[in-house]
């Protein structure tokens, strides 16, 4: 089933207009000293949904910014940074540029009418406490390890709490239905984002850190096997508004990824392309496994109390 | 006039995917990023049947289900989980919440479309 999901732009618009104005007033109460967390939780959510939408509608200048917003507000939510005049004003100042960034996306320009780089330098600043760097394990006790060929590994942490995790998956080749060819991956990306918040993972802080997708399988030339993996992971990841904050993808090498979970740090090598032929010998074979699997495999089971 | 389903799911994707299937089916559609925002769309709209996740951000699907099941209005509206979790024991533990029942993601949208009109009043 495809999905045109600009259809869904003018709502998104009417209700990034109500969020902004939840968030005003949200702001407004707290400066006037007559709101507490509630407040300051309602104008998170605010910022919160204006910035996932902004995700899956490509507004990225304005998903750029509001994820700043968002970074402070959650930090102020927290109680590691305190909520004092000088960061009402820049949320107050923020709202004015949210407002004008919605403008210049209803009338589809592309860059946003005013630069907005500088207020967002700002508000990232003040999101950072005294005590500085995230908590993280000084020695990064854990470390996960793959190698990839056109296979691609997603790396997801959440640095402030310091956990994390890593998949591997293929999607299988030749198939032209979307929705069967993007299944395991789709299952993938699901389990490994459930995982990370299961062990205390914020999914508003989510970073990404996305390798692989090589052209190593030599005797499929007709299609880009690695290509659609990576491109697979790539939206998936837009769609749902996680940054990602590194990639290496598409080469012609196979490589070796260590991923250090709770710091967030990966480290990967490239391996010598005499690896190749085995690495993409075993990943032909897990394709042919996937392909037999989708072709018993009904999925979408069904069970009524 | 058409009845009203509450989606539930932390994926923007996710909602897309479902409100599509079922706005195409002529549902109307109502949808909470959370167990936290479902809870309030359900205090805001009447709902005739909720789909919901089941690990979401601040309130779980499970909980959403106790707390609906808490509320007079909606001891009785059909519940369908929708999440990749599909051990048995998680799907008792949904059960015991008051799930009407449990779909396996990823989804088959004539299947969801076919349970739902099973278990719509």
């Amino acid at each position: 089933m495809k999905i045109d999901i600009n259809r869904f732009k003018e709502t998104f618009f009417q209700e990034a207009d109500e969020h902004v104005a939840a968030m005003e007033s949200g702001l407004l109460a707290l400066e006037a000293g007559a709101a507490g967390q509630e407040a300051l939780n309602a104008t998170f959510r605010a910022i919160h949904s204006i910035k996932g939408s902004a995700g899956l509608f490509d507004l990225e200048a304005l998903g750029l910014f509001a994820h700043a917003v968002e970074t402070l507000l959650d930090q102020l939510r927290a109680g590691a940074v305190p909520a004092d005049q000088e960061r009402l004003d820049l949320l107050l100042e923020s709202v004015d540029v949210l407002r004008g960034l919605l403008a210049a996306a209803r009338q589809g320009q592309p860059g946003p009418a005013q630069d907005t780089a500088a207020l967002r330098a700002r508000i990232v600043a003040a999101s950072q406490g005294s005590e500085g760097a995230p908590q993280a394990g000084p020695a990064d006790p854990v470390v996960l390890a793959t190698v990839l060929g056109s296979c691609v590994a997603v790396c997801l942490f959440d640095p402030q709490r310091g956990v994390g995790g890593m998949n591997h998956f293929l999607l299988p080749g030749g198939e032209t239905d979307r929705g069967r060819l993007t299944r395991f991956g789709a299952h993938a990306m699901e389990m490994l984002i459930n995982e990370v918040m299961r062990i205390g993972g914020e999914r508003h802080r989510l970073l990404a850190k996305v390798f692989g997708g090589g052209h190593v399988l030599p005797g499929i030339t007709t299609q880009d096997v690695g290509g659609q993996n990576a491109m697979f992971a790539l939206e998936f990841l837009k769609r749902e508004s996680i940054p990602v904050v590194s990639q290496l993808l598409q080469l012609r090498q196979p490589l070796e990824v260590r991923f250090f979970p709770q710091s967030g740090r990966a480290m990967v090598r490239r391996l010598a392309v005499q690896a190749t032929q085995s690495v993409a010998a075993s990943e032909t074979r897990y394709q042919r496994v996937l392909k037999a699997q989708l072709q018993t495999d009904s999925g979408g089971d069904v069970t009524l109390f | 006039m058409a009845k009203r389903i509450l989606i539930v799911d932390d994926s923007a994707t996710m909602r897309q995917m479902v409100s599509f299937t079922l706005t195409q089916a002529g549902f109307d559609v109502v949808e909470g990023v959370d167990g936290v925002d479902g809870l309030a769309r359900a205090g805001q709209h009447t709902i005739h049947l909720v789909l919901t996740d089941l690990n979401m951000p601040r309130m779980s699907g499970i909980e959403l289900i106790q707390s609906l099941r808490a509320t007079p209005a909606y001891r009785y509206t059909p519940i369908l989980m929708l999440t990749t979790e599909s051990q048995t024991s998680k799907k008792l533990e949904g059960k015991a919440a008051g799930a009407t029942g449990w779909i396996v993601k990823p989804f088959h949208p004539q299947k969801l479309l076919e349970t739902i009109a099973k278990v719509l009043p």
